[in-house]
């Protein structure tokens, strides 16, 4: 296939509809390194995300929420700062659990239905009169045993309901294990991603790093930043940072010679744990003086107003 | 509440910001395409509970998936519809593989704009509508047959008729006219 009819290949490629051939050989050619059916496959899926986002808004955004809440709540521990709600979201949470169903329970238990059928079984080849005299036998005995038989289903019916109870107790907590488990995974899931992120920013061909020094308030903390200006991306790794109180953030800041603190991101510490966040890279054509993380409100500020836990700077050269 | 100082941020300080756990970054994002990529899943799948449990896999896979979004390979709008689109079509395959299929393409007569919705993405459904009316008809039916519907390239050649290589280069045409027009759009 020539240049021109790869070219041609693009728009199928950007709108998701191309054949398996079509899709391998335009897939060979992108790994071989064309900047130019790159770039313009870019700005093709563009058009065509444009093209997606004109149709008429489906008015879904509310119950979209709710949804993605429900999944936020199993896995976000409640102490996590990752999960900032608001006082009055945490109330809508806690509603919304209670009106999670429980187990169905049987309005009559199973063995009872064999014992009325035990009960109305009766015997079809007698003649009527020998019936008739083994019926009225049947009542008296029946009569003589129905206490002592109220009695022993009244014990089956405790031991049942306390069978019942405990096997709820048992789905109760494997519930609970489940969704810990649960957010264990999605917790992992995204620290791995982060990890990631960090990873293809140092593998990027023009990969920078910096590290951040402790100050007074945290002496055995340390931190790396790693940037690239071709990815756009900049992350921090940094380790022991007291957990963050509540109410704060850690923000790291770019301290610039045109512009002063110019803030770059907000993350959370977490006793005994890593950190890896992404930031804003620093902005481009301003030099560089420093680089600092302080401790502010969580929703973060403008201008640095808390103390500093960290800072690296920058040589001139 | 989303706060005002998450709603302003853009797309792809949200998707920082959720990388590093913030619920209310996910809120902002549902808040500014939930509704648009319902539109999107619904167009596949005639179904609004089924879009709308398609749009809420696409935004949980994005909280989840944060910290891989690459900025330098396209727009958050572009990675979230790619994304919204891929599992619409994977659902609607799924439906119509146990024969309860609905028919795709039939417009939703109940999906009006949510007040709530942000003007940025009216305005910008606005704008991509006028440029799509001033392609050349033929361009445009060819480009919403190829996106909104689950045919191959050569099913859409065969539906209008038309030779392959035509329709590949009609649709680059279409796509870079679209682009063109766009240019202007911030993302």
């Amino acid at each position: 296939m020539d240049h021109a009819e790869l070219e041609d290949l693009l728009a199928l490629a950007a709108l998701g509809r191309l054949d398996a051939p079509d899709e391998a050989a335009l897939e060979a050619h992108l790994r071989e390194g064309c900047a130019q059916c790159e770039a313009e496959l870019r700005a093709l899926r563009e058009a065509a995300a444009a093209l997606a986002l004109s149709l008429e808004p489906a008015p879904a955004e509310q119950r979209l929420w709710l949804k993605l809440k429900a999944r936020l709540d199993q896995s976000l521990p409640q102490a996590s700062p990752a999960g900032r709600f608001s006082a009055p979201e945490v109330g809508e949470r806690q509603a919304q659990s209670a009106e999670r169903p429980t187990a169905p329970r049987a309005s009559r238990p199973a063995g009872h239905e064999r014992y009325d059928a035990a009960l109305r079984r009766t015997p079809r080849v007698w003649p009527w009169r020998v019936a008739t005299g083994m019926a009225a036998a049947a009542a008296l005995v029946l009569a003589f045993f129905a206490g002592g038989a109220a009695r022993e289903f009244g014990r089956i019916d405790r031991q049942r309901r306390l069978r019942i109870a405990q096997l709820e107790k048992q789905a109760l907590s494997l519930s609970s294990e489940r969704s810990a488990a649960r957010t264990q995974a999605v917790r992992l899931e995204q620290a791995l991603n982060r990890r990631a992120r960090l990873q293809s920013v140092l593998m990027a061909s023009d990969a920078h790093m910096m590290h951040l020094k402790p100050l007074g308030p945290a002496p055995g903390a340390r931190a790396l930043v790693a940037m690239s200006a071709t990815r756009r991306s900049a992350v921090i790794q940094a380790a022991g940072l007291p957990p963050t109180p509540a109410g704060k953030a850690y923000e790291m800041w770019w301290i610039t010679k045109q512009h002063g603190p110019v803030p770059a991101g907000i993350f959370h510490a977490e006793t005994g744990r890593e950190v890896i966040a992404s930031i804003d890279p620093p902005p481009s054509g301003e030099r560089l003086l420093m680089a600092a993380v302080t401790l502010e409100p969580a929703a973060g500020v403008a201008k640095p107003t808390g103390r500093m836990y960290l800072k690296a700077p920058i040589p001139a050269n | 509440m989303v706060r005002a100082d998450t709603e302003r941020k853009p797309d792809a300080k949200l998707v920082a910001a959720m990388a590093n756990g913030d619920a209310h970054a996910l809120k902002a994002l549902n808040a500014r395409y939930g509704a648009s990529l319902s539109a999107l899943a619904f167009r596949f799948l005639a179904d609004q509970a089924d879009a709308e449990e398609v749009v809420a896999d696409v935004l949980w896979q994005a909280w989840r998936e944060a910290a891989l979004y690459d900025p330098a390979r396209g727009s958050v709008a572009a990675w979230l519809v790619a994304m919204s689109r891929s599992r619409a079509i994977d659902r609607f395959r799924a439906i119509r593989a146990r024969r309860l299929a609905p028919g795709i393409g039939e417009p939703n007569p109940e999906a009006t704009p949510d007040p709530a919705d942000e003007l940025d993405s009216a305005e910008r459904g606005r704008i991509v509508k006028h440029a799509l009316e001033t392609l050349d008809p033929k361009q445009r039916e060819l480009l919403e047959l190829a996106y909104f519907s689950d045919l191959s390239q050569t099913e859409i050649a065969a539906r209008l008729a038309l030779p392959l290589g035509t329709v590949k280069t009609r649709m680059r045409a279409a796509l870079l006219k679209l682009r063109q027009m766009l240019s202007g759009l911030p993302e």
